[in-house]
C-alpha cells in the first residue's frame, strides 16, 4: 500500500497545466471521442443493435413465432447457430426481432421523455417564479417513487400490454430529467448573451428556441443516449416479469423468462438473451458516457 | 554547516504534452536559523522546490538529478518511511491557502495531535500562536481565515522542528491577518530558533521577513543575495524589473513610478531557449537567446545568472547565510504598505 | 441539530402528500368500474348485485366528489386501512406487513454485498490508478452497470444452484437462501459505487489537504483512511438513499426469480391479478420506505460532513 500511496497526488504544476491543453469545439470533441476506446466500442455496439433492429426481419433465418416442436432445447448447430427455445423456435430469429420491439420501444420513450423532460424543464428554468415552483413541486412528487416501481405500478392499474408499459415507464421517469434540464437553462440564463438576446427585444419564445435550447442540446442528447440505455433493460425487466409484450412477441426480457424453467437443460437459451441486453446496455452506457467527456470535458454539467 | 544544501535540483513533469522542468537546476543552502526568501511569480517552480524538500512531488513529477541534503543526510532517493519521519518532525510546512489544506471533516485537534502525537497539549500549541485553545475543538470552516492559517502554522511547528518552510504564508488571507500572520511567522521563528523559507511573491514581505533572497524564474535561480545589499541593488535584470514593479518598500522608500514587467510571463510547457527571461528582458543581446547563462558567483555568496553580468568567478562556490540578522524584525508596519507589495 | 431534523420532517410533509395524492389517482386510470370488479371478487357466482357495488363504492371510498373520495381514502390511510385484497379479501397493511420483513432482509442484504465488494473495489481501484487493479476494478464496474439483475440471478442459479448444487435457488429458509439473491440484488449496484467511490477518491487524493497531511508526517494508511476515504465517501453516503429505491426496484425481479415472499414478489402477483388496492398498497409503502430512507440519510448526513453539520445549526 505504501508504495501506492507514495506517488498521490498532489496540487499544483501537473494540476495547473490541463486547461490549457482541452480543446474547444465540435472537432475538438469528437477528437476526445475518438481517443476514447470504451466510447468507440460503445459507438460500435449501439450500430449493431441499430443494424439489427432496421434489418433483423429480413436477417432472420426463421419464423420467429413458429418453431418445431420436436427441434426444441437444441445447442449450437449449423441449422440453429445459437440454438433453439422449449417451443424449438430459433433463438437468433427471435433475438433479431426481439432487436427491433426492444429498440424501437425504448427510443419511443426516450423521446416521449425528453419532449416533455425539455418543455418542462425549460419552462420552468426559463419563466422562474411561481411557475418554476410549481413545475419543480410536481417533479418533487414524482421522484419521491423510486422510477422502475412506480412504473410497475401504473403499469398494474393500466393492465399489461406493451402500449401501456411504454405509457408507464414515460409517466415515471421523465421527472428527473426535467430537473437537470431546468438546471442546464438556469446556468445558461445566468450567462449575458440571453440578457443581450433579452435587451435586443427577442421574444421568450425565440430566445428559447436560437439560445437557450442549443446551449442545453449536448445535455440532452447524452441523457437521450444513457436513458436509451436504461429504456431497453427497464423494458426487458418488465416482459420479463410478464407485464410488457405479451406472448409469442420476440422480446429479449421474455426469452429470458422462457428459458428460466429448462435452467439445467439447456442453459443457452438463458445466455443468448441475457447477453444480448446486458451488451446493448452496456453499449449505449458507453456511448453516453464518452459523449458526455467529450462535449463536456470539465465535467461540470450531467 | 549548512542546515539544508539543495544543489542541482531538477524536478520534472513529464507528460503526454512534453516535459516540464518545475526545478532546473536550482542550488541553495539555508543555514541553522536563518531565513531565505524565495520570490519569483506564479509557476516559477517556487512550490516545487518545497515539495521537493519534503520529498512530495506529485506524480508524474520526478526529481531526476541534484542532491538535497538535510542536516547533512541525503534526501533524494531516501525511503518514503524515512522521509515521513523528517516531516512535520525536522521540517514543518505551511501551506498557502489554509483553507484548502486543512482537511474539512477533522477538527483543528484532531489534525494538530497527528503533527504532535497522541497526548499533545493541543491548546498550548494553538496558544503558540496566539489562538484561543478553545478553537482546538472546531472545524476548520468555522474558523476564520486568519486563524485558520496560524491553525497551520501550529500544525507546522508542533514538533518545533528545525526547518520551517511557508509557501506564500499570507496571500489567501486579508490584509489584515497579513500582517498578524507575518509576525507570528516572524516572532516564531525567533523564539524557536529554527531556520525559514519563506516563499512569496511579494518582495515586499520577503524583504521584510529574509537574510537572503532567491530570485526564480520558470525553475531556475535568477539571482541570489543578503536581504540589503539585494534590495539597494539587484544585479538580474528580471530582479531588477521586479524590484522596481513592487510598490513601497519600507527599507528603501523610493518614490517614483512604479514600472511593470513589459510582456507575459511565459508558461512552463514552453520555456524560451537560453535564458528562460530574455523574451521579456529590456537589455537583452543576440545570445541571449540561445546560450543558457552560467551561474556568476560572487565570494560573499551572492550570484546570478545572466551574460549582461561580467563574472568575476565561476561556479562552484559555497554559499554561505546572509548577515544583517537581528535588525529584520521592524516595529509592525501599516497594514497597507504591505498588502501594497504585490506583484501583479 | 434539533432544528435541522425538525425542519427536514417539516419538508417531508408535502412529498408524503404528494405520493398519497399520486397513489390515490391511479385507482381512476383503471379501466372499468374499480368497484364492480371489487364486489365482484366477493359475490357469488361473480354476479354482484346493485346493493353489493355500492357497498364497494363505499369501501374503496368512491362516492361524492374527488376531493371528498381523495380526503376518505388518505383519511382511512392515516389509520392504516388501506382496504383489503380483491385476491385474499384481507387487509393490505396486514398483508403488506406479513411480506415487508422478508423485503427488508434482502435490501439489507444486497446493501452489504455493495458494501463488501463495491466500495473495496473502488477503494482500490484508486490506490492503483491506471494499473491493473484499477483496470480491474474499472472492467467490473462496466459490466455492473449494464447487467440485468434478472439475468445475474438466472446466472447465479445455474451456477451455484444447477452446476455446483453449493446454494438452494428458490424459498427463505436460512441463511443459505439468503446468499443469491442478496448477491444477485447486490452486485448490479456494486458497479456504480466502485465507480463513485474510485471518482470520488481520486479527487479526495488530489487534495491540498492530503499533501499537508502527509508533510507532517502523517502515513500511508492515515492518509487513505482517515483524509482520503473519510472525504470521499461524503457523496457516496448521498447516494445511499438513491440505491435504496433501486435495490428495492430490484428486489421486485429477485424475489420473483427466487421465490422469496416479500413484498415484490407480492406486488408481481397482485398486478398479475388485478388487485388494485394491493398495488396501492405496495406503492405506497414502498415510496414512504424510500423516501423515510432518504430522511434517515439526511439526519446521518451532518455527522459525515461537518459543514453540513454546522450549516444547520447555525440556521436553527
Amino acid at each position: 500500500m505504501s508504495a501506492a500511496v507514495a506517488g498521490l497526488g498532489t496540487p499544483g504544476a501537473a494540476g495547473e497545466l490541463t486547461p490549457y491543453l482541452i480543446e474547444t469545439g465540435a472537432q475538438g470533441a469528437l477528437r476526445r471521442f475518438a481517443r476514447n476506446r470504451l466510447a468507440v466500442l460503445g459507438a460500435v455496439i449501439v450500430a449493431c443493435v441499430v443494424f439489427a433492429a432496421l434489418c433483423g426481419p429480413w436477417l432472420a433465418p426463421y419464423d420467429p413465432i413458429n418453431g418445431d416442436i420436436l427441434e426444441r432445447h437444441q445447442g449450437f448447430s449449423r441449422a440453429h447457430p445459437l440454438g433453439t427455445d422449449f417451443l424449438g423456435r430459433d433463438q437468433l430469429s427471435r433475438l433479431l426481432h426481439g432487436a427491433r420491439a426492444s429498440f424501437f420501444a425504448a427510443l419511443a420513450v426516450t423521446v416521449a421523455v425528453i419532449t416533455i423532460a425539455t418543455v418542462v424543464g425549460v419552462t420552468a428554468g426559463y419563466c422562474g417564479g411561481a411557475v418554476d415552483a410549481a413545475l419543480m413541486r410536481m417533479v418533487d412528487m414524482i421522484l419521491a417513487f423510486p422510477s422502475l416501481i412506480l412504473s410497475l405500478a401504473l403499469i398494474g392499474f393500466l393492465g399489461p400490454g406493451l402500449d401501456k408499459a411504454l405509457v408507464a415507464m414515460t409517466l415515471a421517469s421523465w421527472a428527473g430529467f426535467a430537473r437537470i434540464i431546468r438546471g442546464q437553462v438556469l446556468a445558461v440564463r445566468g450567462r449575458s448573451f440571453i440578457e443581450v438576446a433579452e435587451c435586443a427585444g427577442g421574444t421568450p419564445l425565440g430566445i428559447i428556441l436560437r439560445h437557450v435550447l442549443p446551449n442545453v442540446s449536448s445535455t440532452i442528447v447524452v441523457l437521450a443516449t444513457l436513458d436509451i440505455g436504461g429504456n431497453i433493460l427497464a423494458l426487458a425487466g418488465l416482459s420479463f416479469l410478464g407485464l410488457g409484450l405479451r406472448p409469442p412477441a420476440p422480446e429479449w426480457g421474455r426469452m429470458l423468462f422462457d428459458a428460466k424453467p429448462y435452467l439445467d437443460r439447456q442453459p443457452l437459451e438463458m445466455f443468448v438473451p441475457g447477453l444480448a441486453i446486458a451488451i446493448t446496455v452496456l453499449g449505449f452506457n458507453l456511448l453516453g458516457d464518452g459523449l458526455r467527456d467529450a462535449l463536456d470535458p470539465s465535467g461540470e454539467a450531467v | 554547516m549548512a542546515l539544508l544544501e539543495v544543489r542541482h535540483l531538477t524536478t520534472v513533469f513529464r507528460t503526454p504534452f512534453g516535459a516540464v522542468r518545475a526545478c532546473d537546476d536550482v542550488s541553495f543552502d539555508v543555514a541553522p536559523g536563518e531565513v531565505l526568501g524565495i520570490v519569483g511569480e506564479s509557476g516559477s517552480g517556487k512550490t516545487l522546490t518545497a515539495l521537493s524538500v519534503l520529498g512530495l512531488v506529485p506524480p508524474p513529477g520526478r526529481i531526476e538529478a541534484g542532491s538535497i541534503r538535510f542536516a547533512g543526510e541525503e534526501l533524494v532517493g531516501t525511503p518514503e518511511a524515512r522521509l515521513r519521519r523528517l516531516r512535520g518532525r525536522d521540517i514543518g510546512m505551511v501551506f498557502q491557502d489554509a483553507g484548502r489544506a486543512l482537511d474539512p471533516v477533522h477538527t483543528i485537534a484532531s489534525q494538530l495531535r497527528e503533527a504532535a502525537g497522541k497526548r499533545a497539549d493541543v491548546a498550548a500549541l494553538l496558544g503558540r500562536v496566539g489562538l484561543d485553545g478553545r478553537l482546538a475543538s472546531r472545524y476548520p470552516h468555522e474558523l476564520s481565515g486568519g486563524q485558520r492559517q496560524r491553525a497551520m502554522i501550529a500544525i507546522a511547528i508542533a514538533r518545533t522542528p528545525r526547518l520551517v518552510i511557508a509557501d506564500e504564508p499570507t496571500t489567501a488571507v486579508d490584509s489584515i491577518s497579513q500582517v498578524q500572520v507575518l509576525h507570528e511567522l516572524a516572532r516564531i521563528q525567533r523564539e524557536l530558533g529554527c531556520a525559514l523559507i519563506v516563499i512569496s511573491h511579494n518582495l515586499g514581505l520577503i524583504s521584510r521577513l529574509a537574510d537572503r533572497v532567491l530570485v526564480m524564474y520558470l525553475g531556475r535561480v535568477m539571482e541570489q543575495n543578503a536581504v540589503r545589499p539585494f534590495v539597494a541593488g539587484p544585479r538580474h535584470p528580471y530582479a531588477r524589473a521586479l524590484l522596481a514593479a513592487t510598490p513601497a518598500l519600507d527599507l528603501d522608500r523610493r518614490t517614483g513610478r512604479l514600472a511593470g514587467i513589459r510582456g507575459l510571463p511565459a508558461r512552463m510547457i514552453e520555456v524560451p531557449p537560453g535564458c528562460p527571461f530574455h523574451p521579456r528582458c529590456p537589455d537583452a543581446e543576440a545570445r541571449c537567446s540561445v546560450e543558457v547563462p552560467a551561474w556568476r558567483a560572487h565570494a560573499d555568496g551572492s550570484g546570478a545568472a545572466c551574460h549582461l553580468l561580467d563574472a568575476p568567478a565561476p561556479l562552484p562556490s559555497p554559499v554561505t547565510p546572509g548577515q544583517a540578522q537581528g535588525e529584520r524584525f521592524a516595529p509592525a508596519p501599516p497594514a497597507a504598505e504591505i498588502a501594497d507589495g504585490t506583484l501583479p | 441539530m434539533v432544528g435541522y431534523v425538525a425542519r427536514r420532517a417539516l419538508q417531508i410533509i408535502p412529498v408524503v402528500i404528494g405520493i398519497s395524492v399520486i397513489t390515490w389517482l391511479m385507482m381512476s386510470l383503471a379501466p372499468g368500474d374499480a368497484a364492480e370488479i371489487y364486489a365482484r371478487q366477493f359475490a357469488e357466482n361473480e354476479r354482484p348485485t346493485p346493493a353489493d357495488i355500492e357497498r364497494a363504492r363505499k369501501e374503496l371510498a368512491l362516492e361524492g366528489h374527488p376531493i371528498e373520495q381523495y380526503l376518505r381514502w388518505a383519511g382511512r390511510a392515516v389509520h392504516g386501512d388501506l382496504g383489503r385484497s380483491f385476491r385474499s379479501g384481507r387487509y393490505v397493511v396486514r398483508e403488506i406487513m406479513i411480506y415487508l420483513p422478508a423485503t427488508l432482509q434482502l435490501t439489507a442484504s444486497g446493501a452489504l454485498v455493495i458494501l463488501v465488494i463495491g466500495l473495496p473495489m473502488g477503494v482500490v481501484a484508486a490506490l492503483y490508478h491506471n494499473r491493473w487493479p484499477d483496470v480491474l476494478a474499472r472492467f467490473f464496474a462496466l459490466l455492473g452497470v449494464g447487467l440485468p439483475s434478472f439475468w445475474l440471478a438466472l446466472l447465479l442459479i445455474w451456477l451455484f444452484a444447477v452446476q455446483l448444487q453449493w446454494l438452494p435457488s428458490v424459498g427463505r429458509g436460512d441463511w443459505r437462501n439468503l446468499i443469491l439473491p442478496a448477491l444477485a440484488l447486490g452486485i448490479v449496484g456494486s458497479g456504480s459505487y466502485t465507480r463513485l467511490l474510485r471518482a470520488t477518491m481520486l479527487d479526495a487524493l488530489s487534495q491540498e489537504y492530503i499533501t499537508a497531511a502527509r508533510a507532517r508526517g502523517v502515513g500511508p494508511a492515515g492518509v487513505v483512511i482517515r483524509h482520503a476515504l473519510r472525504n470521499a465517501l461524503i457523496p457516496v453516503v448521498t447516494k445511499f438513499g438513491l440505491t435504496f429505491g433501486a435495490l428495492l426496484s430490484g428486489a421486485v425481479f429477485v424475489e420473483t426469480i427466487f421465490s422469496w415472499p416479500g413484498v415484490g414478489k407480492f406486488a408481481v402477483d397482485s398486478i398479475s391479478a388485478k388487485d388494485y388496492p394491493s398495488v396501492q398498497g405496495f406503492v405506497l409503502f414502498a415510496s414512504l420506505t424510500y423516501v423515510a430512507a432518504n430522511f434517515l440519510i439526511d439526519v446521518v448526513y451532518p455527522l459525515i460532513d461537518p459543514r453540513i453539520g454546522s450549516r444547520a445549526r447555525a440556521s436553527a
